[in-house]
Parts: C-alpha cells; structure tokens; sequence
C-alpha cells in the first residue's frame, strides 16, 4: 500500500486520513458504549468517565501504532468532541476531548509514537476529557446546578447526584479513570504484542 | 438523474448540519420538555419534505413512547424506581433530537455530497476526511458486530459479561482482534478505492451532483433558528 500515496499533507497520507476515520469512529463507539452503561443511572452516573476509559485502549494504541505521526489523535479528539456536543453532551466534555486530544498527540510524540509506556499514558491522559463535566460540578457546583436544570435535568436526579457527590469523589474518579485507562492500555499492549504485530497490521 | 422539480425539497448538507447545530444550542438552552417536542416536531417535517418518511415518523412514534412513559411513571412509580426511569428518559430524552436530526443527515446525504459541503466550507482536508469516514463507517460497527458474536458464539465463547468473567483473556482478543483486523482491511480498501478516485489532487475537487442553497433551505435556515431565538429568549 505505501506506493498508491506518495503525496503528503502536513506529514499525513491519504490513508493516513482514513485509517484515522476508522478507528476514530471505532474509539467513539466504545467510548460512548463503555460511559452509557453507567450515564443513565445518578449514583453510577459518576463512574461514567471510569466506564469509557475500559473499552478504547487497544484501539487507540493500534491507531497510534498503525499512524505514528502527529495528527491521528488531534484528529480523534476533535472529531469526538465535535459528535459529541452534536449529541448534547455537557459542553466541557467536548472541549475536553479537543484538548485532551492535542496534549495526548504530543505525549506521544515525545516518545516518537513508538515508546509503548508513553503511548499508554497518552491514553490516561485521553480519558480524562470525560471528567470535565465533573470537575465543574465538584469546583464550581452552582453554576452546573443552574446550568443542569436550565438544560431541564430532573431536580431529583441533581440531589441525588449531590448526595453521592461528596468532595473525596473528584480525586477518586481522575484516579479510577486513570487507573482504568492503564488497565485497558496494558490489555492493548498485549494484544499488540500477541497478536496485531503478528499479522502485519501494525505498519 | 433527478428533475428539477423533485429537487425544490432537496436541502444542501450545509443546512442539515446547520440544523444539527441548532439541534443543540436549542438542547443547551431549552428549560422543559415541551421545547424538546416542539423541536422533533419540527424535525420531523423537515425529514418528511426530504423525503425520509418511513424513519421520521418511526423516531417521531419512539419518542412519543419515550415522553408518554416518563409521563406515567412520574404519575404511577415513586423512588428510587422513579428516580431510575426518570434519569434514563431524561438521558435519552436529551440525546433523541439530534440523534434523529444527525440520522436524517447521514440518511439522505451521499458522500460525494457531504465532501462537497465540506469542501465548500472550506475545512481542511485532514478534518474532512477522517470526519467523512467516521460518518459512514459507524453504522458499518453494527453489522460487523452482529457477524462477530455469530462467529466467536460458534467457538463457544460467549461475548458477554459471564464470558469476560470466566475467561477474560479469550474473550477480549476474540472480540478485539476480529474487530480491528476488520477495521483496517476497511481502511486499506477504502483509501486505495480513494486515490483511485483522485482524492490526492491539488486541484479543486468538482463533483457531479453540484450543491447550492434554495429556496427550501432558507426556509429551514430561518424556521430552526426562530426556533433557538424563542427557546432562549422565553
């Protein structure tokens, strides 16, 4: 395949851009599956950022194995926070993703895309965009009460989630996420080693 | 080819994501349910004039079921078990508007269309891309999954929670590993049909099926975005 392309932009080949397209859209659809589990629930509902970070890790360390350049992972958050706010979500969490995006790209960068450990921080730092709209309830929680029952959210689901949302929960969700995108990175690694390097995929 | 005249409903992919917009902004800014009706009412009938019957009315039936049974168990359920489906509406209540705007979006809009748009608007190219791809490979998961579970049920190994509990390692490569294999034969086949197709010119990208605004989408320009005024401004 590498002759078809030869023509580069910015660095990223054609089919650099539509690997990315697929395993974005591969990456949004586990993140939105493994954070819905937990969405619909108000004492879960703070476990949705833990919940997303499970699913994507080997797909996100395949995406950066298979296009080691900067740009896939700009590209991923970008696009994620775009369909995401296109689907309602809480405004920080699309932002988040665009940034979270943007600094993940450069972790990995700083590694050459290559040093695994750094790809799998990379992705640490990746889920964490979904813990936006909690940081804004724990730092500044009138604002997101006013905003969240403006946007018309039941008063009940509110107090319960207040209830639950003690001040130690903040800490403990960035902890849990990160803990379980390492988790989820480690299961990546292992199946790049033990089986996508085998086949050839990972060029 | 298309005649002009069933052309006057044929709304430019600009206006359909603008409209996606305003399905948002009027999310974010709407204080009750009624605006929320009023919103897939009015998405509704632009899904009718682009002649995407069948599916709005089936989202518009769906979310009326969605409306009616958080009506009745506010009125008949109390606690936690309230508490429950009222999250749960609420959740997918939020989520349905644009859900339905987006799948009239990716329904009547071809690709080579939507990257006309996209062209149009100017955005650059590592954006339209992955975002054109992104777009038509989601539905593409589904099917690939349903084939998946078919197959890994036929090795004996069950793709469920029981399964990833009794033998985690099996089960997520044989998840895992068919999926992605899948995604990047997708990804080759789709980025040699590209080039073969001339993706990589300098040249301005043309396209058979030209795209312009009309009458039509004015209309809907101007009625979604009344629409976002009055939600705020009530």
């Amino acid at each position: 395949m590498s002759g078809i392309s030869q023509k580069n932009n910015k660095g990223m080949t054609i089919k650099d851009m539509v690997t990315t397209g697929i395993f974005a859209a591969l990456c949004f659809v586990l993140i939105m599956l493994g954070g819905a589990v937990f969405g619909v629930n108000p004492v879960l509902t703070f476990a949705v950022p833990i919940g997303s970070a499970l699913l994507a890790g080997p797909v996100f360390l395949l995406l950066i194995a298979k296009v080691p350049k900067n740009g896939p992972l700009i590209i991923t958050g970008i696009v994620t926070g775009a369909i995401l706010f296109a689907t309602g979500m809480h405004w920080t969490t699309d932002i988040g993703y665009i940034l979270m995006g943007i600094v993940a790209n450069y972790i990995a960068a700083a590694g050459g895309f290559k040093k695994i450990r750094l790809n799998i921080i990379a992705y640490m730092v990746f889920s964490l965009a979904g813990v936006g709209p909690y940081a804004t309830f724990f730092l500044a929680r009138d604002t997101f009460m006013s905003y969240m029952i403006k946007k018309g959210t039941e008063q009940d689901y509110l107090d319960t989630m207040t209830n639950t949302g003690q001040m130690w929960m903040l800490p403990a969700i960035i902890i849990g996420t990160l803990l379980v995108a390492f988790i989820s990175g480690l299961i990546g690694k292992w199946l790049l080693n033990k089986q996508f390097e085998k086949a050839g995929i990972t060029v | 080819m298309q005649n002009k005249k069933s052309k006057i409903f044929h709304s430019d992919p600009r206006t359909k994501l603008y409209i996606l917009l305003i399905c948002a902004l009027v999310i974010s800014f709407s204080t009750s349910i009624y605006y929320e009706c009023g919103l897939v009412m009015l998405i509704l009938c632009f899904g009718v004039l682009n002649k995407k019957m069948r599916y709005s009315f089936g989202m518009a039936m769906l979310y009326v079921l969605l409306v009616s049974v958080s009506i009745m168990g506010a009125l008949y359920l109390s606690g936690t078990p309230r508490l429950m489906l009222s999250a749960f509406t609420d959740f997918i209540g939020k989520m349905f508007p644009c859900i339905m705007a987006g799948g009239i979006l990716v329904g009547t809009t071809q690709v080579s269309e939507f990257m006309a748009a996209m062209n149009c608007m100017k955005m650059p190219k590592n954006i339209v891309i992955p975002m054109t791809v992104m777009i038509r490979y989601i539905p593409m998961i589904r099917e690939d999954w349903g084939y998946i579970k078919d197959s890994i049920k036929m090795r004996d190994v069950a793709p469920s929670l029981s399964g990833v509990l009794v033998h985690p390692g099996r089960t997520i490569e044989c998840v895992y590993v068919p999926l992605v294999i899948s995604a990047s034969k997708v990804a080759d086949e789709l980025s040699a049909a590209a080039v073969t197709r001339g993706i990589e010119t300098d040249k301005k990208r043309t396209c058979l099926e030209e795209i312009h605004f009309n009458f039509f989408d004015a209309v809907c320009a101007i009625v979604f975005t009344m629409y976002l005024l009055g939600t705020i401004l009530a």
